[in-house]
């Protein structure tokens, strides 16, 4: 990896609202998965500025930030993510972890999130015995267990059968409906209808915002 | 950040992979091991010899005559006399008080009993030197002080030799001859035992008076041996002594005087020289170890990149990994450390058994220092070797550590 910088994104003004549903949908490469990555503090853009809740990120340290991925969002990944030697349940209550949380609250709040997601009774199983969707459920829970404003998927539905992943897409509705941001990158346009704004990028470019 | 969970949860991924991490550990318990079972035979042989040192008694100092050069020989002729009975009666004028003295004068003569035959270093003393010189007396008696006064001829036999001439018949009460004089044999020493190739056992005693007159012809002195009344005041007696000793002898300096803490510190600096060289070893074994740990936490850092970028995600900051990784290298070398210390304390009694059969009295000593300096090191080791692959997986962009599977 050399320091040379790659124009994934070019200049970009977007503001996206508490309480809104937005797709972001492109081609791969196109450049949606860097400005969800920046959306989601998990990288800095290399020139710009990206305000949170009016607070500029790009002057924060790195403690601070890692405060802001742990407090303000949820994450949910295309491939779950979730580490492979523990339950469910430790997998769930991992934010937690971060924040100082008793370990006795951090099983109970996990619990709690399992069964927003319809998993209660699967708390104790490794995610290798899980199917992809009820993996992708348990991943769910965890960006929920903390109680984010916002929660950020990354083709969430990329893995999984379409079954599985309309019931995981009812389930980032339904937080949605709870008041959670939801933003969610998919390149299945039909996803993509049913969320409430649809960004379209191409070569790191917005091309369509409805 | 728990660090009690966070060492169980490093505790659970080393047991995830016993095979990589059992090889892993093999540096450290090698060089653990090393330690303290090397120690513990040093340490077995150190105790063995100060005990021993310490059974000739304590605090002494022997005055011994000192082998001069030919040149020097030359130049100091006519000058002093040598360590005579002279000496010893003038360091009792001055010393006497408080410290307890003995003169030693001695010869090799050919003992005969029967049809036996020994040839021995006969010792000539006064009665005061059984105290001084740590003896005791089995059965009969010691050297009396009118068998001085009176020149007369009485032996008193070690165990050993006293077997040697004796075999099962009880010696006390017999003639032996000395050379042509017919001794009685008055008493036998308690067993004492050897070290640095004297054997204490083997010592016959007779008056000094008598061994001058019958087999010297003179009164030189062997060595005269001071009992110091305290540790701390050896110095002072020593400065003395010499003091003394030197203006008798016209400023000739054809004495030496050594105590028995030199002997003790001999020993010490020999141990000291076997430690740096053992723990020389045993540090290139951790060193070796800590690269295997360095090496394999690198392959742990790359294999579990994702792990990291999701850990950084849910919002643990770059202390936290750092501080995750590296407790993971320091189970992992303490885990080596405290096998270590299992492996080379069976190991050091092992050793110590076979010492003990070739000398009797070698044990293993394994002490608490060297345990704790062990398993410090181990650990030490740990933090060291672990502290780049922590550093690097603390440094991962999360965004590119996410997307690295």
């Amino acid at each position: 990896m050399g320091a040379v910088a790659v124009n994934a994104l070019y200049p970009i003004d977007l503001a996206i609202k508490q309480g809104e549903s937005v797709s972001i949908v492109g081609r791969s490469g196109s450049g949606k998965t860097t400005l969800l990555y920046i959306l989601g503090c998990l990288s800095l853009p290399t020139s710009g500025e990206y305000l949170l809740d009016g607070t500029s990120v790009s002057s924060l340290s790195d403690v601070a930030m890692a405060k802001i991925r742990n407090q303000s969002f949820g994450f949910v990944f295309q491939s779950f993510h979730l580490l492979p030697r523990q339950t469910a349940l430790q997998n769930v209550a991992l934010p937690l972890f971060y924040n100082g949380t008793s370990k006795e609250e951090r099983l109970s709040r996990a619990q709690d999130a399992l069964e927003q997601v319809g998993l209660s009774n699967r708390g104790n199983h490794l995610p290798r015995e899980l199917s992809g969707g009820q993996q992708q459920r348990v991943a769910i829970a965890r960006a929920l267990v903390n109680r984010p404003k916002i929660i950020i998927a990354d083709e969430p539905t990329g893995n999984l059968d379409s079954k599985s992943g309309d019931e995981i897409v009812e389930l980032l509705l339904g937080l949605n409906g709870k008041g959670h941001t939801v933003i969610l990158v998919t390149h299945d346009t039909e996803i993509a209808q049913r969320l409430t704004r649809k960004i379209m990028i191409a070569d790191g470019k917005i091309v369509q915002d409805i | 950040m728990n660090f009690f969970e966070t060492f169980t949860s490093a505790l659970s991924n080393l047991t995830s992979n016993k095979l990589r991490s059992g090889l892993t550990l093999m540096g450290v318990v090698i060089g653990v091991a090393a330690v303290i079972a090397m120690s513990s035979i040093v340490e077995g042989g150190k105790s063995m010899t100060v005990s021993m040192i310490e059974k000739l008694g304590t605090n002494l100092l022997s005055v011994r005559p000192k082998n001069l050069t030919e040149e020097e020989q030359r130049a100091f002729t006519g000058r002093s006399k040598g360590l005579r009975y002279g000496d010893y009666n003038a360091i009792v004028e001055s010393l006497a008080s408080t410290n307890k003295i003995t003169p030693i004068t001695s010869s090799r003569i050919q003992i005969k009993q029967e049809d036996r035959n020994e040839s021995a270093m006969v010792e000539g003393v006064l009665q005061t030197y059984m105290e001084i010189q740590n003896y005791e007396i089995g059965r009969g008696r010691f050297i009396m002080s009118d068998d001085v006064t009176g020149f007369k001829k009485v032996v008193v036999l070690g165990k050993e030799i006293s077997e040697k001439l004796f075999g099962t018949s009880d010696p006390l009460g017999h003639d032996i001859k000395l050379g042509d004089h017919r001794f009685i044999v008055v008493g036998i020493l308690a067993e004492k035992g050897a070290l640095h190739g004297i054997n204490y056992d083997m010592t016959v005693v007779i008056p000094a008076t008598t061994l001058m007159k019958l087999f010297l012809g003179n009164d030189l002195l062997t060595s005269i041996v001071i009992k110091v009344d305290a540790r701390k005041k050896m110095k002072q007696v020593s400065d003395t002594i010499s003091a003394i000793l030197l203006q008798r002898h016209n400023g000739v300096e054809d004495f030496s005087i050594r105590s028995q803490d030199q002997l003790v510190r001999n020993v010490e600096m020999i141990v000291f020289t076997f430690k740096i060289i053992f723990g020389g070893t045993a540090a290139l074994a951790l060193l070796v170890g800590g690269i295997g740990i360095m090496n394999i936490m690198l392959v742990t850092v790359t294999e579990r990149t994702s792990e990291i970028g999701l850990r950084m995600a849910v919002g643990a900051s770059r202390k936290a990994i750092l501080t995750q990784f590296l407790i993971e290298s320091i189970a992992l070398s303490a885990v080596g450390g405290i096998i270590g210390i299992i492996v080379g304390t069976l190991l050091g009694s092992g050793f110590g058994w076979l010492a003990n059969k070739a000398i009797d009295g070698w044990n293993s000593v394994v002490l608490p220092s060297s345990v704790f300096l062990g398993f410090f090191f181990a650990v030490g080791v740990g933090v060291a070797f672990g502290l780049y692959p922590a550093y690097k997986a603390s440094q991962l962009a999360p965004a590119e550590a996410l997307r690295s599977d």
